[in-house]
């Protein structure tokens, strides 16, 4: 009986001794695992592609590393990022448009990663040249290419079909976008319906198209150039037709103008890729076509996403995220992002795959990235110039019929006095 | 025997009932110094320096936020339309929730499913609400517009219009807030004891006399929590304003915990935001204190 009862507890012994190395054995496996956070803004279709690329990665590759992706609006995320990363609980990388790099990459928030550059992990060649020289800041790299989208006309066939008039082509001039706006403005039913619009505030940005290609700018050589004789020209013509006019609303969110172009009330406007996914799930019938050309030749607004590792990355992640953002660049990724969204490709070369050859989309939204522009870039205080001086300039000329002149001389020197 | 006495002596020290309350509060008075009074201590620390995005390179500046306050239209533009909506706000809504409690104030099923009706709105997060109000007065999809445009009123784009912004706002706010007022003041209503209304029958006295002569004296408690509450969380707006406009047409809609919010999470100035946080702090105690004074003075002497 006394025997019974030891080799009882010895049997027990063994097992539990055996179990806790089982248990042991699980936990080095799972240690060795490399989870990185990864917070963006992609809340639309092109962040369900990203999460299926994420899945593929976080399944194949070969250092055991788990990307874990959460996504909320972009607002949220500026929110969030500045509050958990002073105190080293926000993500391993994130994502936000290039723009704002001055701000974080400043202030330590996120870090250089020139060596993954430096070691050919990541091919600066490849990366359009607008976006690559907007990834760096203050002669260091900070991020590398999500993805770069460019601005196109959306127009609404119906509209036009309706006013019996030729749908736009990447031929277009300016003048060709007035005469088909003032065509499409009038009243239906009782309804208003623009013919064009461009979004004031809280908006990718659409007047700049305008800017640009009217031979203006905003920024040269560190000083302001918002009050030359092109930008009044620019903007008395275009402010004129929408106030005088009524070719489109005066002020307007992005939000709005969404709104208003699905619910067939505009026959035209600027819009990215990601809207391309909305309007089909609405069964719009839409298309779209290149900016039209201004007296300046033709321009448009690109913008670069790029990711970046913070501050809140450990050291011993390093090796993990660099290869998250390698495999992010390379060529199956690249294409998946593209094809399924119409982004522009941000490796060139995957212009060239074949998988990407019939897609009319990626070809459009690509040929324009040859004469796009970024906005606002390597700047620290780039919301303060955008929100607080650009956009309501452009507003009191719509909303109040304000002086161009004179409001954008205010604009300048505001401008300049914040640029120092 | 000395030890259970001791024992006995600290038990009775703990359960003396002036102290006893102290254990009761501790829980909330705990809560408010960690949640509330630290930050408040924190901001106004924070007000006189300056530091980056990441909370580095901190200078002591001062009063230097404060100075340049002084000379920062954008704060006295917001701090002007705070007062706007605050002013607009609180008469409409105390009055009408009276109004509306006076009316419902009987517990027939009639008068209770209005009541729900005029609360279901207080109950709706204020995102849902401010989104959807957008939507339907949008002067080119919006719903409203349109049918109100069948009926010939063609109403101007409210909410992209640096007249007709602020006062949509007003409108929306006093909808959503109307009916948590009014079931608080409901509540008062049914507490005043209905001998009082039978000896004003006596006297003969008409409904209006006996609204102004009865009710609205003994409802003073409830009127002045009403009032001062309705107060605080005006000069305190922003979920509305950052949903609706965030705080435009033309900084036309933009409050003082906008431009809070605009400085300190959208151009990283925390410093700032802070002075401007402090500044409402005491703008709102300089309004609420004395409000809640004159109230209880007239309380008192009505009683």
């Amino acid at each position: 009986m006394k025997n019974m009862k030891k080799a009882l507890a010895l049997l027990l012994g063994m097992s539990m001794a055996a179990g806790t190395g089982t248990i042991a054995l699980a936990e080095s496996a799972e240690a060795e695992k490399t989870v990185i956070t990864y917070w963006n803004g992609f809340t639309g279709t092109d962040g369900e592609v990203m999460q299926s690329i994420i899945d593929t990665y976080n399944a194949t590759n070969t250092l055991n590393v788990e990307v874990q992706m959460e996504r909320v609006s972009w607002d949220t995320l500026y929110q969030q990022l500045a509050t958990s990363l002073p105190v080293g609980e926000g993500p391993d990388i994130t994502a936000f448009a290039t723009e704002r790099i001055g701000g974080y990459a400043e202030s330590g928030a996120i870090l250089p990663i020139d060596d993954i550059y430096d070691s050919g992990q990541v091919d600066s060649s490849k990366i359009p040249e607008v976006f690559n020289e907007n990834l760096q800041y203050d002669g260091n790299y900070y991020g590398v290419p999500v993805n770069i989208a460019s601005l196109i006309l959306y127009y609404n066939k119906d509209l036009f079909d309706a006013a019996g008039i030729d749908y736009p082509t990447s031929d277009w001039t300016w003048d060709d976008l007035e005469k088909a706006a003032l065509a499409l403005t009038q009243e239906v039913n009782g309804e208003q319906q623009y013919g064009f619009g461009m979004a004031t505030n809280n908006t990718i940005q659409m007047w700049p198209i305008m800017i640009w290609a009217g031979g203006g700018d905003f920024i040269q050589d560190g000083k302001s150039v918002f009050n030359s004789s092109e930008n009044v020209e620019t903007i008395t013509r275009w402010a004129n037709l929408i106030t005088n006019n009524g070719i489109g609303p005066a002020t307007c969110s992005g939000a709005d103008i969404d709104t208003l172009f699905s619910t067939g009330k505009l026959g035209m406007y600027f819009c990215g890729p990601w809207a391309a996914g909305t309007f089909d799930a609405a069964e719009m019938n839409y298309g779209m076509a290149g900016v039209p050309e201004g007296p300046a030749g033709k321009a448009t607004l690109a913008q670069g996403v790029g990711m970046y590792m913070t501050s809140s990355a450990a050291e011993e992640k390093k090796e993990a995220i660099y290869d998250f953002f390698a495999y992010w660049q390379g060529m199956d990724a690249q294409v998946e992002w593209s094809g399924s969204v119409g982004y522009p490709v941000a490796n060139t070369d995957a212009a060239a795959d074949e998988r990407l050859a019939d897609n009319e989309a990626v070809k459009l939204f690509s040929e324009q990235v040859e004469y796009a522009h970024f906005y606002l870039q390597q700047l620290t205080n780039f919301t303060e110039i955008d929100v607080d001086i650009i956009t309501p300039a452009l507003e009191t000329i719509l909303l109040e019929g304000a002086d161009v002149q004179q409001t954008l001389d205010e604009a300048t020197a505001a401008m300049d006095n914040l640029l120092g | 025997m000395q030890m259970k006495k001791n024992k006995e002596r600290k038990k009775s020290h703990w359960l003396r009932s002036d102290r006893v309350g102290y254990i009761f509060i501790a829980p909330s008075m705990l809560t408010f110094i960690i949640f509330v009074f630290c930050p408040m201590i924190m901001s106004f620390v924070y007000s006189t320096e300056t530091f980056n995005m990441m909370m580095t390179n901190t200078k002591f500046v001062g009063a230097a936020h404060y100075l340049k306050l002084i000379g920062d239209s954008r704060f006295w533009n917001a701090l002007k339309n705070t007062v706007y909506y605050t002013v607009c706000m609180v008469p409409c809504q105390v009055l009408f929730a009276l109004l509306a409690a006076v009316a419902l104030q009987k517990s027939t099923r009639f008068h209770a499913f209005m009541r729900s009706v005029y609360f279901l709105p207080a109950i709706c997060s204020m995102t849902v609400v401010a989104i959807t109000w957008s939507f339907l007065i949008n002067n080119d999809y919006g719903i409203y517009c349109y049918w109100l445009r069948k009926i010939g009123i063609d109403l101007p784009n409210l909410l992209n219009s640096t007249t007709w912004a602020m006062p949509t706002m007003i409108m929306i706010g006093i909808w959503k807030n109307l009916g948590f007022k009014m079931v608080t003041l409901v509540a008062g209503l049914q507490s005043i004891s209905p001998t009082y209304y039978e000896a004003a029958d006596l006297d003969g006295a008409t409904p209006l006399k006996k609204l102004v002569r009865v009710t609205i004296p003994m409802l003073m408690p409830t009127l002045t929590f009403v009032t001062v509450d309705s107060v605080i969380s005006s000069f305190q707006v922003f979920d509305q304003v950052y949903v609706m406009t965030k705080g435009g047409p033309l900084f036309s809609t933009e409050t003082l915990v906008q431009y809070i919010y605009s400085n300190a999470f959208e151009k990283a100035n925390m410093g700032y935001a802070s002075a401007v946080a402090v500044m409402l702090l005491l703008i709102t105690l300089v309004a609420s204190v004395p409000l809640f004074q004159i109230m209880k003075r007239d309380e008192d002497t009505l009683s």
